[in-house]
């Protein structure tokens, strides 16, 4: 039987691992994802991902600009 | 207890079966075995580059049923090798890292098996913060009782060499056997009984019956997905294993409520298709085969999703043998479940009529 984390999983995974870095891999893929998930309380799904598109552009825009004006720590 | 089907030739098959390795992309050695049982009791057998075997009854006909089962199982590859000769590993398959200190594996190395261990630090040296120290991914390691790369490297050890746990096959109790992969080779077994019962009874069918032993389940269904493409079936009944939740440390209620010895599952999930599973839940009536059912939200994480969703849909269904603590080296099963998931798949392909009508309306 197959084993598969669950998504929520691997993104509470990824939050505990980079809290400060997080920002600097929204360009990712999976991180388009997480971000997509965790704000509208959904599994990510990637099917889901064409249907929410519009929501994650707007909020990755805020996310990009913010920490250019006060950078994390670790930059 | 009585056993109606499998008798000591079946078991020492199975025993065979379940000690030989048959890693996630490396499954030729299991393969090999599977098919020359099977090979009596089949009409012709195939294999696909990616080693998926299969076992035909009645070759050629425009309506094709198939009985699936996986042939991979779990496993880890060699992914860092240090300049102290010590090894770190990634997964190859749902392999749990709780479990791996102090387990006995072998490496599948250039120049054949090579023994080796998961190590860990002894009790007496986990002290202040190390106290609680747990296994993870990053911190397990293998030891080959060696003390340099180049040594590792000189016994045929690479990077991506797989390596798999030594516990094999074992009788426990009265009524259960313990090994390592049941998850799934004995859906593989399962699947040759009922080619042996139908030959050994002589029974005709009116379609064309494929056994599929698919490779790669492990990793996301991938064999099932290939061999399904290639077969088109109009029906695939698919075997698999399923968790027992009334042992220790489980949760029926989140989990669905199974428990080993009550005999075999299905499955609703939207991958499985009704006029299947209300097939399959008669022909257990019918027959006084007992049998427990479960739901899956999403997808059955088995290869009931790669049949359902290949093609044009392929009208699917999970028949799940209770099973105690997947994805260990001791993972349990009940020989009376076996025994009836092998009876409810017999009994089940014989309702199956040529052109099935699987429409809703």
């Amino acid at each position: 039987m197959l084993y598969k984390k669950s998504n929520t999983s691997i993104i509470l995974n990824i939050f505990k691992k980079y809290p400060l870095a997080f920002f600097h891999f929204l360009s990712e893929k999976k991180i388009w994802i997480a971000l997509a998930a965790v704000c509208l309380s959904l599994e990510a799904q990637i099917i889901a991902i064409g249907k929410i598109r519009w929501e994650i552009d707007i909020l990755a825009l805020f996310l990009c600009t913010w920490p250019l004006l006060d950078p994390p720590i670790y930059l | 207890m009585t056993q109606e089907i499998l008798g000591q030739k079946e078991l020492d098959f199975l025993q065979k079966y379940l000690d030989n390795h048959s890693p996630t992309g490396f499954e030729a050695e299991g393969q090999k075995l599977w098919v020359d049982y099977i090979r009596p009791f089949v009409d012709t057998w195939e294999l696909d580059d990616y080693g998926t075997a299969f076992g035909i009854v009645n070759p050629g006909k425009d309506f094709k049923v198939v009985v699936e089962g996986h042939a991979d199982e779990i496993s880890w590859f060699v992914n860092y090798i240090g300049d102290d000769g010590y090894i770190q590993v990634i997964r190859n398959g749902g392999s749990d890292h709780i479990i791996a200190p102090s387990m006995r594996v072998v490496l599948h190395g250039k120049n054949g098996l090579v023994p080796g261990v998961f190590g860990w630090p002894a009790i007496h040296t986990r002290i202040g913060k190390d106290e609680n120290l747990a296994p993870t991914i990053e911190n397990i390691f293998i030891d080959l009782g060696v003390s340099s790369k180049d040594e590792v490297l000189a016994l045929g050890i690479e990077i991506g060499t797989v390596v798999t746990y030594t516990d094999g096959f074992m009788r426990i109790g009265e009524n259960y056997i313990a090994g390592r992969a049941l998850d799934n080779r004995i859906g593989g077994f399962c699947i040759a009984q009922v080619a042996r019962l139908l030959k050994e009874n002589q029974i005709s069918l009116p379609f064309s019956l494929y056994f599929v032993n698919a490779v790669q389940e492990e990793i996301g269904l991938r064999g099932a997905e290939m061999i399904a493409h290639r077969i088109k079936p109009n029906a695939a009944i698919i075997t698999d294993v399923t968790h027992d939740t009334r042992s220790p440390l489980m949760n029926p209620k989140a989990k669905g409520d199974i428990k080993c010895g009550l005999g075999p599952t299905i499955t609703t999930a939207p991958a499985v298709h009704r006029v299947l599973y209300n097939l399959l839940d008669k022909t257990a009536q019918e027959n006084s085969i007992p049998l427990q059912k479960e739901a899956s939200s999403r997808s059955t994480g088995t290869d009931t999703d790669a049949f359902a969703y290949s093609n044009e849909g392929v009208p699917s269904a999970l028949i799940s043998l209770p099973l105690k603590y997947m994805h260990t080296t001791v993972e349990m099963a009940h020989i009376k479940d076996i025994e009836n998931l092998i009876k409810l798949i017999y009994y089940a392909v014989q309702k199956i009529e040529y052109k099935h009508n699987f429409k809703y309306f």
